[in-house]
């Protein structure tokens, strides 16, 4: 009895070094391989949902250029941080554009998609989804496919939403596999749930009250989409609406105050939910009640929160209508900084990984000078990926 | 390194012959008190917090040892306030030191999980991971069946590829059953 109570104490002690020894030697790997970016990072925390606020200054710190034509038009950001790559909506090319963010380079381009103008362009939302596929809006009422796993990435499905205009923003419930997508010009306007395992469209909701629709978002712990319509056509002003993915039902609608014109929506911690109304206006996506109206910087369309440094971001202009970026932290649903742009910016998105932060700055109309963050690095006239850190 | 120094030092502190003078005439032990952890992955202090332990003697110096313990804590930011809560089911062996005149010095190292749960409104997210959380203290014998403890611990917690780090101390009530 006693040999065996010696043994299991040290059966016990050797173990919890063993434990140890693993732990550093997991630290020094992540380290060595650089996926650790910068001391701001912190591991994964294990107590859930926690944000790490970096308080030091967001600036601009490089461009990246995008070749083919000048960029004149995007859509959608979306940075998947299993990947780390960045892939966007480029309009101007008929593509979509994907960036290494571990490094900020341009990677590659999957054309096949347009037309660039009018109410059934494209392409529009980006969503990646496991398997490594990337789901795009495009137009008119198209959804298309990329396997990211081929080379080069190429479309592999099209899927035809059955309205008249552009299938636009979309957003993936990982829990039942189904991608939500909004034809947002369509009169009504409807929402596509496709399933992502059979590429089977499941059903549809017609939002027969909404002048339109915008960004949704899932929500994991509600397990439900939450998608932000503009307006009504009451014009009682913009609402975020609660949608159950698999009955294909709104439970219940968040009323924004002041009558505001809907665009983005972002979800941050604690249910803290950035909707992009005017201004920013961040509500508990819980019961829909207003923490904060943010006034020193407009909401612009896409926003996004970036889990890394526990802010979200808006690309849009301040109270005199300057460029700016704005950064407001996502805890407290507090402003903390207007980064000026020079020259108007449209959507963002952040890899959490190293907190860099991209957003588009597209050329100016030829024969107009250049104020852009891309002309500061060279990029006159072009346009480019513009990449802010900490 | 510092690892293995430190399990020597408590090795040789308390798995020696001297350990065998002093043990308690209890044979098992139960603990129940306050603990007061912070969390350095998130630098929060969680409190507001809570022990149950129970001990059984093996040998003269070597008890086994089952804990269970809470903390939680709610954060004070604008909007409906978020809670955070931890809690750890842990077991392990605890090797008893001689004692000096009513003080018993104790070490132990328990293993086992740990929950953690952040929520707003009672919607959350929570995860369950592998714990090891090597810890000393010493009890304050104030009679041969009751006691005070005071305990000082080093939680780690291994989550995700990364360990989280959370110092613990406790001061609880002790009471011995049986001989």
């Amino acid at each position: 009895m006693k040999a065996r109570a010696v043994g299991s104490l040290f059966l016990g002690l050797a173990l919890a070094f063993n434990a140890h020894q693993r732990i550093e030697s997991a630290e020094r790997s992540a380290s060595e391989t650089g996926l650790v970016a910068g001391a701001q990072q912190r591991p994964d925390a294990v107590i859930p949902g926690v944000p790490t606020i970096v308080s030091s200054p967001l600036k601009l710190a490089k461009a990246i250029r995008i070749p083919g034509l000048t960029l004149g038009a995007v859509d959608i950001f979306w940075v998947e941080e299993s990947t780390q790559r960045l892939y966007f909506a480029d309009r101007t090319n008929g593509s979509v554009d994907i960036i290494d963010t571990s490094n900020d380079t341009f990677v590659t381009r999957v054309p096949g998609f347009g037309p660039p103008t009018g109410f059934g362009n494209g392409p529009n939302g980006v969503q990646w989804v496991p398997g490594n596929k990337l789901w795009v809006g495009d137009g008119p009422s198209r959804v298309r496919v990329i396997d990211l796993n081929l080379s080069p990435p190429s479309i592999i499905q099209t899927i035809d939403t059955g309205g008249a205009l552009r299938a636009d923003e979309l957003a993936y419930d990982p829990a039942d596999h189904i991608l939500m997508v909004g034809n947002n010009y369509d009169t009504p306007p409807f929402l596509t749930f496709i399933s992502t395992d059979t590429y089977a469209i499941l059903g549809k909701l017609v939002m027969s009250d909404a002048t339109g629709l915008e960004q949704p978002v899932w929500d994991p712990q509600l397990n439900r989409m939450l998608l932000n319509v503009p307006n009504y056509t009451d014009l009682r002003g913009a609402g975020v609406a609660v949608i159950n993915p698999v009955t294909r039902t709104i439970d219940k609608t968040y009323q924004m105050p002041n009558k505001c014109e809907g665009t983005g929506l972002a979800l941050g911690p604690f249910q803290r939910l950035l909707v992009a109304c005017g201004r920013p206006i961040i509500i508990n996506a819980v019961n829909g009640n207003v923490i904060n109206t943010i006034t020193q910087v407009r909401s612009g369309d896409e926003v996004w929160y970036n889990s890394g440094d526990g802010q979200f971001y808006v690309a849009s202009t301040d109270t005199n209508g300057s460029p700016v970026l704005g950064v407001i932290d996502a805890e407290t649903a507090t402003w903390r900084q207007n980064v000026p742009v020079g020259r108007a910016i449209r959507n963002v998105s952040a890899f959490a990984g190293n907190n860099h932060i991209y957003v588009a700055s597209v050329a100016p109309p030829a024969g107009t000078p250049d104020t852009s963050a891309c002309a500061s690095f060279g990029f006159v006239g072009v346009g480019c990926i513009a990449v802010f850190t900490h | 390194m510092r690892f293995t120094l430190a399990a020597l030092f408590f090795v040789g502190v308390f798995v020696s012959p001297l350990a065998a003078q002093a043990q308690g005439t209890s044979r098992y032990d139960i603990a129940g008190g306050y603990s007061y952890l912070h969390d350095q992955d998130i630098s929060e202090n969680l409190s507001k917090g809570w022990v149950v332990s129970v001990g059984g003697r093996v040998m003269k110096w070597l008890d086994a040892v089952g804990e269970v313990g809470g903390n939680h804590k709610t954060l004070s930011i604008p909007g409906d306030p978020p809670k955070i809560r931890v809690l750890a089911l842990m077991g392990g062996p605890r090797l008893t030191g001689p004692g000096y005149r009513r003080l018993t010095p104790f070490g132990q190292v328990l293993f086992g999980a740990a929950w953690a749960r952040t929520s707003v409104l009672d919607v959350g997210d929570s995860v369950r991971d592998f714990a090891y959380q090597p810890g000393a203290g010493v009890n304050w014998n104030l009679g041969p069946r009751v006691g005070i403890r005071l305990e000082g611990d080093y939680r780690i917690i291994r989550a995700e590829g990364s360990n989280s780090k959370e110092p613990r101390f406790v001061a609880a009530a002790v009471f011995g059953l049986g001989r």
